[in-house]
């Protein structure tokens, strides 16, 4: 590469990392990286060290001693010392690592297990979509068992995290999360290799997808499936005449008839079947607005008594611990926030707790859906300090023999540099989820009530900046057990186990999750 | 420390070459935590962890470019994703080295330079802020945030060559 060239890539690429790019170069900038492998390698170093530069800031590291911010040398230092590490580890093809704590969302304890389990979620439905008899909601939460559509399309999101959008008065059983039975109807599967692989059984065929878009016609006398992206494995069903297993490759159509055995017929590949979605049909979401709120802004510095935000039963009350409001809080001017500083040398400020009742209850005996967000941020993590943020919903009242004997309570919690939790009643799931120093979150809990259903837990953890304007996500961070509860839950508690620093920020409950998205105030 | 953790550095680095936003990097990479965690079942521990992490990395900046428009004026067509992809898999020990120099080169800076860079990358200070506190003006800023990111690539490629590693 010449001078020139390698001026006008420092410019373009220095602009890309500013922000400050503009369209004319950015259209240089991907025809260059079309047409030229010097062109490519500048670019990722370049950008790599960029990256490395902006992890001084963005990377979770444990400290041996107290304070916010980490020099940057220290942390390009531990960049560094990580990097050698993997590429040893790389080169070696090392055994060494593991996930000692489950990096798996790794339930410890099961309840409920006469109960059906849950298996998917609504991610969106036609306006007119009727399923069970019943209007759908986006953000249902779907058991294991059999379903008719009656009207309308529903898209199914497995918690493995494929969607199989449903049409066509489809009736289907959803098995596990990881299978599907489908006797009749129309139905377009989208996953790809980072989703678990789902098994889609109907009268004729057994699919299984290989990272794939597909979709299917699924009637009394022929099945038709159309492949899109990927490729789909079909295996006769159980007790048909003919055992041949298909890989069906992508821009293939094939159809089964009554003649199984007489092999498919090849069939044109019907791409607007593939493309066909409940997305393009449902309307916009009903506006929805909080429960209750609070986002910690008063006169002064006392927690205890604090009555701020709306939807409270109760003032704040605070026995213990070092734990204050102060401000700004984690949203810069004008935000508040309630500070646990554990740093000092007295061991009694290491734990503070704080809590509040608030109205109307969640009531889990009943069928519905809640939304609880709270904003956190922690400072680095002091070494074999737990280092706990949590939030506890829990009936107001209880003693704590009580509590613990009746397993009322939920908690959501963040502790040491990489780990999200969440305890519903006597079931525990945790995941390794790594979180940087100084960093503001915005976690959210998604509170599944059922009446004959189980209650369930799903926690979205997210940079607090992306919240705003956010959609509910197809993923979650923590899905945990089912379990079957009938609490009442009305008692919110903010409570901190650390040496060093935790903030929380402001606290919403509400309906949907635009509800609780919004900043308080903002409706 | 898990192997999630372990890898997170270079996980994030690799998700902003494809993604070079990184408010958009950031989400992406939650989501390649998630995934990851979902299939870790699936992860033949004989096997080096990394590569196996960014090919999730890979399909999720794929999916997020086809499900969402990137909030930045790049937006980088498949074909170019993947040849980088590619390159960024060919480059890692030429990546792994010029990190070792770039702490030699942070050292090397000015003064003033290396609180440019201070402030730009640890503090995170905003455009208005450091352009207050240099008493610059944001293009002179930017101008001059360009020229030490330059020196600093030069005198990294100057040193690993010297380094005789690449």
């Amino acid at each position: 590469m010449n001078r020139v060239a390698r001026d006008d890539l420092h410019a373009l690429l220095s602009a890309v990392v500013d922000d400050t790019i503009r369209e004319d170069q950015a259209a240089e900038l991907v025809r260059l990286l079309a047409s030229d492998a010097d062109a490519r390698r500048f670019y990722i170093r370049y950008l790599d060290m960029h990256a490395a530069l902006a992890g001084a800031a963005s990377r979770p590291v444990s400290v041996p001693v107290r304070g916010w911010r980490v020099p940057w040398v220290a942390v390009v230092m531990s960049l560094v010392a990580a990097s050698l590490m993997l590429a040893w580890l790389v080169v070696s093809g090392s055994r060494r690592g593991g996930f000692p704590e489950g990096e798996a969302a790794a339930s410890v304890a099961a309840a409920g297990e006469s109960l059906p389990s849950y298996v998917g979620t609504v991610a969106s439905a036609s306006d007119d979509a009727v399923l069970n008899g019943e209007g759908v909601v986006p953000g249902m939460r779907l058991t294991a068992g059999p379903y008719a559509i009656v009207a309308g399309g529903v898209t199914v999101q497995f918690d493995g995290g494929a969607r199989v959008f449903l049409a066509g008065q489809a009736r289907f059983t959803l098995r596990s999360r990881r299978a599907m039975a489908i006797e009749r109807g129309t139905f377009v599967f989208q996953g790809d290799q980072t989703c678990e692989q789902i098994e889609i059984v109907t009268p004729r065929s057994v699919f299984r997808n290989i990272g794939t878009r597909y979709a299917a016609v699924i009637g009394d006398h022929a099945e038709e499936v159309h492949v899109a992206e990927g490729a789909v494995r079909r295996t006769p069903a159980e007790g048909s005449q003919s055992e041949q297993h298909e890989l069906i490759e992508a821009g293939a159509g094939r159809r089964y008839g009554a003649q199984t055995h007489a092999g498919a017929e090849t069939i044109p590949l019907d791409v607007a079947l593939v493309e066909s979605s409940a997305e393009e049909s449902s309307s916009s979401d009903v506006v929805a607005f909080p429960a209750v709120v609070d986002d910690f802004r008063g006169d002064g510095e006392r927690i205890d008594g604090s009555r701020s935000g709306s939807g409270w039963a109760e003032p704040w009350r605070s026995k213990q611990g070092a734990i204050r409001l102060v401000s700004p809080g984690l949203m810069g001017e004008g935000s508040s926030a309630v500070l646990h500083d554990g740093s000092g040398s007295d061991a009694s400020q290491r734990r503070s707790a704080a809590h509040r009742q608030f109205q109307p209850p969640i009531d889990l005996s009943q069928d519905g859906i809640w939304y609880l967000r709270f904003l956190v941020r922690r400072g680095p993590t002091v070494r074999k300090d737990e280092h706990r943020a949590m939030v506890v919903l829990r009936k107001w009242g209880r003693t704590p023999d009580e509590e613990i004997e009746q397993s009322a309570l939920i908690q959501i919690a963040l502790r040491r540099d990489d780990v999200a939790m969440v305890r519903v009643a006597d079931t525990l799931a945790r995941v390794s989820l790594p979180q940087v120093p100084g960093q503001a979150y915005a976690v959210v809990a998604k509170i599944v009530a059922g009446r004959l259903k189980p209650d369930q837990v799903l926690v979205r953890v997210m940079a607090a900046d992306r919240l705003a304007g956010s959609q509910e996500p197809d993923e979650w961070s923590l899905i945990s057990d089912g379990v079957s509860t009938d609490i009442r839950l009305d008692q919110l508690s903010l409570e901190c186990t650390s040496r060093g620093r935790i903030e929380f920020g402001d606290v919403v409950i509400g309906p949907t999750w635009q509800s609780i998205t919004a900043r308080p105030g903002a409706r | 420390m898990s192997l999630i953790t372990a890898n997170y550095d270079q996980l994030r680095r690799y998700i902003y070459t494809l993604l070079p936003s990184e408010e958009d990097s950031k989400d992406v990479l939650q989501e390649v935590c998630i995934s990851i965690s979902r299939k870790f079942g699936e992860y033949d521990k004989t096997r080096p962890f990394l590569p196996w992490a960014c090919r999730f990395a890979y399909l999720k900046v794929l999916k997020f470019h086809e499900q969402q428009r990137p909030r930045r004026v790049v937006r980088l067509p498949t074909e170019v994703l993947e040849l980088l992809a590619v390159t960024r898999d060919e480059e890692e020990p030429v990546l792994a080295e010029r990190l070792v120099a770039l702490e030699k080169c942070l050292e090397k800076l000015s003064d003033v330079d290396r609180r440019l860079i201070q402030s730009r990358y640890v503090d995170r200070a905003s455009t208005e802020q450091i352009a207050a506190a240099f008493s610059q003006s944001r293009r002179t800023l930017f101008r001059n945030l360009e020229r030490v990111r330059r020196l600093l690539f030069e005198c990294i490629s100057r040193s690993v060559v010297l380094e005789g590693h690449a």
